[in-house]
């Protein structure tokens, strides 16, 4: 968590410091709409979809696939515009965190699990921005979550399959049980991507995002000495409006 | 204006470019190189410590359960180990002290580790029940064979038989209730699928499996076909698993599954599904089928097990106990109640890992992790009766099999 922290810091003071003085610190352009200044203050919601990859380590394990799985993303934004070219904004936002597991063994091919993690994630986001009508932003910053609910499907080996090899009591569909030893429900990261703001009318913009969610903290405790850590990095492409105040 | 424009995209893009290099290289933690516990060649103690301990780090089912501080062990027993190395070897009582001093509290009830001594050759052995089973009060060694020479010796007893072909099964009729028959089979393992198959590949006589043609009518693979346990005049059965260790899952279904009208459906089971101690799979349905020719009437069922039932025999005391007209008589059974599967490694990266010969180490643990259907386990516990009777060895020298004959009891009085 500290590294996170220092993380963020050391990527936001450069970024300031960069667009001020490459905007020559008067926030010249990006004010398409001139008495946007007076309320710098912008709300909106967003939606859109994501992929996870779940990050471990399998070493000997080696037939154990994690893939990448789909899910979605949703919430609400804050943003305050310091200057026309830079804000920071600050969401509140349900973001899955889904992955897939396969076997890649062909006696265990019908075994998988799919799994869905339902976090809340709470970014807060240093935004630059180029252009008038169409804006390009940048954005980087930090977040921190929590591990929410989760949910496991699949087939799995059971002991009835080894006394009946039928394939009928191997499947499983139930809603994740936290172990309170093993599992780490807080979650941080750094957030960053890129994307687009239209204004389409005097007080309301478009956007669409991409965007990295880059976990730093591992999803387990560290409850045992020898063991490979497991992280989630969530790409996502979100859609929003925005009123501003 | 547009020389600004410019200016202000060209540090957009080195700042995206940043940020992407910068998380790729930033705080995360590096996955472990780990060693595979299954294929690992070992020519110190230390190595063959490291091995045997990581491999049970990762591979072991009931962490979960386990009170056992096992990074601790790993602290407290290095330097014994170390020390093997430094004055060049340790002998067979020192290593096996080590070990045993290694796995004991573990829950698992299958487990027992091999090693080989480096410096004499020799195997020593370390099995955490061995610390547990025989200190229970009502512990006693299996005398099965003084059990089974008795069988033919009841007055009333008709029909006895067994097999002659090497594999240990024994049957027989015992007088029940107005003039009907109680009808008795005992085997000292769960091999019955692979025998059937070599009497039916016409490896071994049909005698090889007399006793399971008289209570199953046929070898003992292919359900209820006739026998004694589906004709009418025969008001109930009892299986006999004392002394018996176990083995093959799929001995249940027929033999087992076909005592109930339909499906049982036990309980769950899970195994590992990752190196992490806990990672497991999710708990899927322990149901054992009901083959097609299976028992059509209500005959009481009685399961004879005691201390020395383990594993397939233990699960078969817990599947007839959950029969409506099942019980079980005897004692509280062995504890290894995990089952374990043939290349289990290879398949669930956990259970049995190592190899005795070629690497001088064997670990022998459990796959499974099974459980009722109130998510109860009983590994490292065993199955306690619905009708305790504790074996009694001056009845037996007396020429009475005292819990033979509760079970026999229990039919012609219904208590």
């Amino acid at each position: 968590m500290k590294y996170a922290r220092l993380f963020i810091v050391l990527l936001v003071l450069p970024m300031l410091t960069i667009a001020q003085q490459s905007m020559g610190g008067d926030g010249s352009f990006g004010s398409m709409f001139p008495d946007k200044a007076i309320s710098p203050c912008s709300i909106g919601i967003f939606a859109g979809s994501n992929s996870n990859t779940h990050v471990v380590g399998t070493a000997y394990a080696s037939d154990m696939k994690y893939t990448p799985a789909s899910g979605l993303t949703a919430g609400i934004n804050a943003a305050y515009h310091i200057t026309g070219w830079f804000s920071l904004s600050a969401d509140f936002a349900l973001v899955q965190k889904n992955y897939r597991l396969d076997r890649d063994n062909p006696s265990l091919s019908f075994v998988y699990t799919d799994a869905t993690n339902n976090y809340l994630s709470l970014p807060v986001m240093a935004v630059i921005s180029v252009g008038r009508t169409f804006r390009v932003v940048a954005f980087a910053g930090g977040y921190v979550g929590y591990w929410l609910s989760g949910h496991r499907s699949g087939q799995s080996l059971s002991v009835s399959y080894f006394i009946t090899r039928n394939q009928d009591d191997t499947f499983f569909d139930e809603d994740y049980e936290f172990n309170e030893q093993r599992d780490n429900r807080f979650d941080s990261g750094i957030v960053y991507g890129a994307g687009m703001r239209c204004a389409i009318a005097r007080k309301i913009d478009l956007s669409a995002d991409v965007r990295w969610y880059y976990g730093l903290t591992d999803i387990q405790k560290s409850y045992m000495t020898n063991m490979n850590p497991r992280y989630n990095t969530t790409r996502t492409i979100q859609f929003g409006v925005a009123y501003w105040l | 204006m547009f020389r600004e424009m410019k200016s202000a995209y060209r540090k957009l893009l080195s700042i995206c470019l940043s940020l992407y290099l910068l998380a790729f290289v930033s705080c995360r933690k590096e996955s472990l190189e780990m060693i595979n516990p299954d294929r690992h060649y070992c020519n110190t103690y230390v190595s063959q410590f490291e091995t045997v301990w990581s491999g049970i780090d990762h591979s072991y089912l009931f962490w979960e359960r386990d009170t056992i501080d096992w990074d601790d062990v790993h602290e407290r027993l290095l330097p014994v180990f170390k020390e093997f190395d430094a004055k060049g070897g340790a002998s067979d009582a020192e290593l096996s002290e080590a070990y045993r001093s290694m796995v004991h509290g573990l829950v698992d009830h299958h487990m027992s580790v091999q090693i080989r001594n480096l410096k004499t050759g020799n195997p020593v052995y370390a099995n955490p029940a061995w610390d547990e089973v025989p200190y229970r009060d009502y512990y006693h060694y299996d005398f099965s064979n003084q059990q089974i020479a008795l069988l033919s010796t009841y007055s009333g007893v008709t029909e006895y038989c067994e097999g002659d072909g090497g594999f240990q099964c024994y049957g027989a009729l015992f007088p029940g209730n107005n003039g009907k028959k109680i009808a008795y089979l005992r085997f000292r393992s769960f091999d019955v699928t692979s025998y059937s198959q070599a009497v039916h590949s016409g490896y071994m006589p049909a005698s090889t499996m007399a006793p399971f043609y008289a209570f199953y009518g046929n070898s003992g693979s292919y359900g209820i076909t006739g026998g004694w346990a589906k004709r009418d005049d025969v008001e109930a059965l009892i299986i006999d698993v004392r002394g018996n260790g176990g083995g093959a899952l799929s001995d249940l279904k027929p033999l087992v599954g076909s005592l109930s009208k339909t499906r049982i459906d036990f309980g769950y089971s899970r195994h590992k599904e990752g190196l992490g101690r806990l990672d497991y799979s999710a708990w899927t349905p322990f149901v054992v089928d009901c083959p097609p020719d299976h028992i059509q009437d209500d005959k009481k069922i009685i399961v004879l097990a005691d201390v020395n039932s383990a594993s397939c025999s233990e699960i078969t005391a817990s599947l007839i106990k959950s029969l409506p007209n099942g019980i079980f008589i005897g004692e509280r059974t062995y504890g290894a109640t995990g089952p374990l599967i043939r290349g289990g490694f290879d398949l669930l990266y956990s259970g049995v890992f190592g190899d005795y010969n070629e690497l001088g180490y064997y670990v022998y643990t459990s796959n499974f992790d099974v459980v009722d259907k109130s998510y109860i386990s009983l590994e490292g516990e065993g199955v306690t009766p619905d009708i305790e009777c504790i074996f009694d060895a001056n009845a037996l020298q007396n020429g009475h099999d005292n819990q033979l004959e509760r079970a026999l009891l229990y039919v012609r009085t219904g208590k």
